[in-house]
């Protein structure tokens, strides 16, 4: 399958929905991305830093110490409140660009 | 929302945290992919470049997440702030100048804002600007209090004031808690008085309907002052007797603190038998409204009008707002709005002094920036950086300023604190600070637009352009000096007229002579004297005592005082038809009762006929004097022939035994009165001043006085002796406040013009240096530089001075409305704005072009522009 360049505004649910699962650190959310959907989506390494304070300053993770990786000390996410009832109500809410696309293409 | 400010404003606050946490985050980064690499085979060192360059540069990585933070902004004011604050330490010259010009404005502005939003708007009355006041009218337009006829008339059948209430105020005498009795000022109310004004008493209660009924109980509020100082706060003075005039009165209510109203209150007492005053020609209400939600000025004046009409044909009726007429009516806040206005003027001398510095300052920085652009910052990156430095200074002057409006306020509250009516809270309070902040900002933005824009044009032409700047920039600082020059002569000869009025209204022939006579207020306030008899016996004995003290050669009773209390007004007519001029039949005149010795104490001129005589039955004749105005209204152009003739006053027939020259009641007032003299024991009034001619001063007359009227009556209050000098200085106090004031703003906006002037000619010879350096190498003289200079100086000044002088005619006019004596053509205040702005701008040019001549022609060849 040909690789899919990221598409505008995707960068964040992608980081979010990633950390959710089963990382707590963003140093291989680029990696998990391109396992996960099978390398048709390529992020670069650096990508989810900043998408990571993003996601922070609007609430919906916090930075707690923690122990990771084979016992290395470091800060890791935890997903906050606000993002777990979120969730709940809407799994999909952030990402509105798969209900934009499917909107555009059925009006082909 | 809520969360996102409360992040930003932890990145800021905990910048350190955040950016250990980014750090510590990425080196995990780098830290794992070395360790993979590592694994992989690779040599440490080269598994750490690998890591370093996958990860795509730790730097850029930082600052986008920094950025994520949302304070970008707030990082570029910093740095722009910290780069402003380097520059003006290593230049303080041009930051300390821009700094105090602008504190000199500010100050200026924020001072003037003070006064116009205290004498505007009130915290002492709940709705300030839906209360109006209500005058009478009579059909040459001339105001006066509504009569109680009226009043009730008005009361019973209006519908678009929600309240309507009337007040009289008075003077009372309080003997009680005092060593000594003493006069305080009072208040007559009607029963809707304090709920018009929407003020309740912090202790006790308002007025009950039957104290407003003769006969009924005798009420008094008093003033928290008065509290305070006469009665110790004592919680427990609730229904205490407290004597006033003799009569005592029932503490019902004590007002909350700063409630003085209308002026100086310390006493309210309920106007008792206004229900029953039929008397229509006694206007002496002073009519206070509410006006309710959807009624404007005009139909209240409409619906009013009307009523007041049917119940009196020839009168018509004038609202205004309360405030206005509190504040001594149209005058003053003319008096306010133009200082308000010449503020602004110097603001805009401050403006374009600022900018034309700055101006100057950013083009010799155009190199920096110049480099600085070529380096890749943006136009706006510029614009942005030069703006953060000049609004930094803006708001370091604006606070220095606030700093000089508070020391000014505290200063005028202290000297003026009598002429400052108690609801006119002159302070810095929030609008003040808002208006002085959104000033200080807004000149630091505007001052510096300019030169920022101009400063920051492509590299390429900055650095083509010689170090004087394009002439573009050199032909707006000459608008900018043209503009100063203008301003300067606008506020120079506004001065100038001000002070020739104000020296006009101090050696103003009064009528009367103000040397060697001292007054004071004498109310036979008790009732022991409440019929003529009494009142005449008790003035006679009064005078007599007084002249007894030694060093009194003279004493004389009048009512009312000229320059000090109000109007007595009466109607004149003559038997036998119609006056000589205006189209009444009867003259309203001000009306005098005084006694034989009052012309020869005040040296009033006798121009005709005989004074008063001393003895026989004054009451019996019936005999008037009156001044050559009256006279000349009444009997045409010859006034000496009026003794002998008879007059009507209010129906009773008087003959006019002589005719005396005019004489003014109150200074700044345009011309005399019509004035109507009775004798005083004719007609007593319960109230009159004695005039005391003697040559010792005050304090020395002030104690025998005092003792003298003890002596006679231990009950009885006089005000305080005051000489007639400084009741005229007292009376004109606001004038030469004002006065002085417009001075100082004049002075400063002229001392920033010349700043100004000298600016542009040290600019424009530095522009001009490389053609007068090789004119002086070619061996013209120093002379003809300076010429040059000083007749492009003069040009421009002329076409300042010209375009000021245009704009003098309507500000003239303005001032006209609230100064006294402003001549139609001030000759000479032009001559000597044109003279001064002239003659210093000149100099400041040859001062200017002088330091730079005297350099070697070689040094201005040298120093000239290019890379």
């Amino acid at each position: 399958m040909a690789r899919t360049d990221l598409l505008q505004g995707t960068l964040d649910p992608l980081t979010r929905g990633t950390l959710s699962i089963e990382l707590q650190h963003s140093w291989r959310v680029s990696d998990r991305i391109r396992q996960v959907s099978s390398e048709l989506l390529q992020i670069q390494q650096r990508e989810p830093y900043p998408a990571s304070q993003r996601l922070g300053r609007s609430g919906w993770i916090c930075l707690r110490r923690g122990v990771f990786d084979n016992n290395w000390p470091a800060k890791s996410y935890e997903s906050t409140r606000i993002w777990r009832d979120q969730f709940k109500e809407e799994p999909k809410s952030s990402c509105a660009l798969p209900i934009a696309l499917d909107s555009i293409l059925d009006m082909a | 929302m809520l969360g996102d400010l409360l992040y930003r404003v932890r990145a800021l606050f905990q910048r350190k945290l955040f950016e250990d946490n980014l750090d510590a985050e990425l080196q995990f980064h780098v830290d794992r992919l070395t360790e993979k690499h590592v694994q992989a085979g690779l040599a440490p060192a080269e598994a750490s470049r690998r890591a370093r360059i996958e990860l795509g540069g730790l730097e850029q990585v930082k600052e986008e997440c920094r950025q994520s933070w949302g304070l970008s902004w707030i990082d570029t004011l910093l740095r722009d702030s910290r780069y402003a604050v380097a520059r003006m330490s290593r230049y303080p010259r041009s930051a300390v100048v821009i700094g105090t010009s602008l504190a000199l404005g500010i100050t200026a502005n924020t001072l003037m804002f003070s006064i116009f939003n205290a004498s505007s708007n009130s915290t002492h009355f709940e709705k300030t600007h839906d209360l109006v006041q209500i005058y009478e009218s009579d059909r040459l337009g001339r105001r006066s209090p509504v009569s109680a006829p009226n009043y009730r008339a008005m009361k019973e059948l209006q519908r678009s004031l929600t309240v309507i209430a009337a007040y009289g105020t008075r003077v009372f005498g309080i003997a009680d808690h005092l060593p000594q009795p003493e006069l305080v000022d009072g208040v007559l109310v009607s029963s809707d008085l304090f709920q018009v004004l929407g003020i309740q008493p912090i202790l006790g209660r308002t007025f009950e309907e039957d104290e407003f009924n003769r006969g009924g109980p005798s009420a008094v509020i008093v003033s928290h002052s008065f509290w305070q100082s006469r009665l110790s706060a004592r919680e427990d003075v609730l229904g205490q007797p407290l004597k006033i005039n003799d009569n005592s009165h029932a503490i019902v209510g004590v007002m909350p603190s700063g409630f003085r109203f209308p002026f100086a209150s310390d006493v309210w007492l309920p106007w008792t038998g206004l229900s029953e005053e039929n008397r229509r020609l006694i206007r002496n209400l002073q009519v206070v409204g509410q006006l309710s939600a959807d009624t404007t000025p005009e139909s209240v004046e409409a619906e009013l009008g009307e009523i007041l009409v049917r119940a009196e044909p020839d009168r018509s009726l004038v609202i205004m707002p309360l405030i206005d007429a509190l504040t001594g009516g149209v005058r003053m806040r003319r008096i306010i709005s133009f200082l308000l206005v010449t503020a602004g003027f110097l603001l805009l001398v401050v403006c374009l002094n600022v900018a034309s510095i700055r101006s100057a300052d950013f083009v010799s920085r155009q190199r920096e920036t110049a480099t600085y652009l070529a380096l890749g910052a943006s136009r706006s990156d510029v614009v942005q950086r030069f703006l953060t430095e000049s609004v930094l200074v803006a708001l370091a002057g604006g606070t220095a300023g606030v700093i000089g409006a508070y020391w000014a306020i505290r200063y005028i509250t202290a000297k003026f604190a009598s002429d400052i009516p108690y609801w006119m809270e002159i302070q810095l309070d929030e609008a003040a600070l808002s208006y002085s902040l959104g000033l200080s900002v807004f000149v630091g933005i505007i001052s510096g637009l300019q030169p920022a824009l101009q400063s920051s044009r492509t590299p390429f032409r900055a650095l083509q352009e010689s170090q004087g700047g394009s002439r573009r920039t050199a032909n707006l600082l000459k608008l900018f000096v043209l503009v100063q020059v203008a301003a300067a002569v606008v506020l120079l000869v506004g001065t100038n007229s001000a002070i020739d009025g104000l020296g006009k209204l101090r050696s103003r022939d009064l009528g009367f002579s103000l040397d060697e006579t001292l007054t004071t207020s004498v109310p036979l306030l008790s009732d022991r004297y409440s019929s003529a008899q009494l009142q005449r016996a008790a003035a006679a004995e009064l005078i007599e005592t007084a002249r007894a003290i030694p060093g009194v050669s003279q004493v004389a009773a009048v009512n009312p005082m000229p320059m000090k209390d109000g109007w007595n007004t009466t109607l004149v007519s003559v038997p036998d038809g119609h006056a000589a001029s205006d189209d009444t039949e009867q003259i309203l005149v001000a009306d005098y009762r005084c006694t034989p010795n009052y012309f020869s104490v005040t040296k009033i001129r006798l121009l005709a006929g005989e004074p008063f005589r001393e003895t026989g039955d004054a009451a019996a004749r019936r005999e008037a004097i009156v001044n050559r105005r009256l006279a000349r209204t009444l009997w045409g152009d010859d006034p000496l022939t009026a003794p002998g003739r008879s007059i009507t006053v209010v129906g009773q027939p008087y003959l006019v035994i002589g005719v005396v020259e005019d004489s003014f009641h109150d200074p700044r007032a345009n011309e005399p009165p019509h004035a109507l003299y009775r004798q005083f024991a004719a007609e007593p009034t319960r109230r009159f001043s004695l005039l005391v001619q003697s040559k010792l001063p005050t304090e020395a007359l002030q104690r025998p006085l005092a003792a003298a009227v003890q002596r006679f009556d231990p009950t009885l209050a006089i005000s305080n002796l005051t000489s007639m000098r400084s009741l005229f200085a007292e009376s004109i106090s606001i004038s030469r406040a004002s006065t002085h004031t417009l001075a100082v703003v004049s002075v400063v906006a002229l001392i920033l013009a010349l700043a100004g002037i000298y600016g542009m000619a040290a600019s424009l010879v530095k522009g001009q240096a490389r053609e007068l350096a090789i004119r002086r190498a070619l061996g013209s003289s120093s002379g003809g530089a300076l010429a040059l200079v000083l007749k492009q100086t003069f040009l421009l000044t002329a076409i300042g001075v010209l375009a000021g002088t245009a704009l003098t005619i309507p500000m003239l006019g303005l001032l006209r409305s609230g100064f006294f004596g402003i001549a139609d053509y001030p000759v000479t205040s032009y001559g000597f704005a044109w003279l001064a702005v002239g003659a210093t701008s000149l100099a400041a040019a040859t001062l200017a072009a002088y330091k730079d001549i005297r350099r070697e022609p070689v040094e201005g060849l040298g120093r000239q522009g290019g890379f």
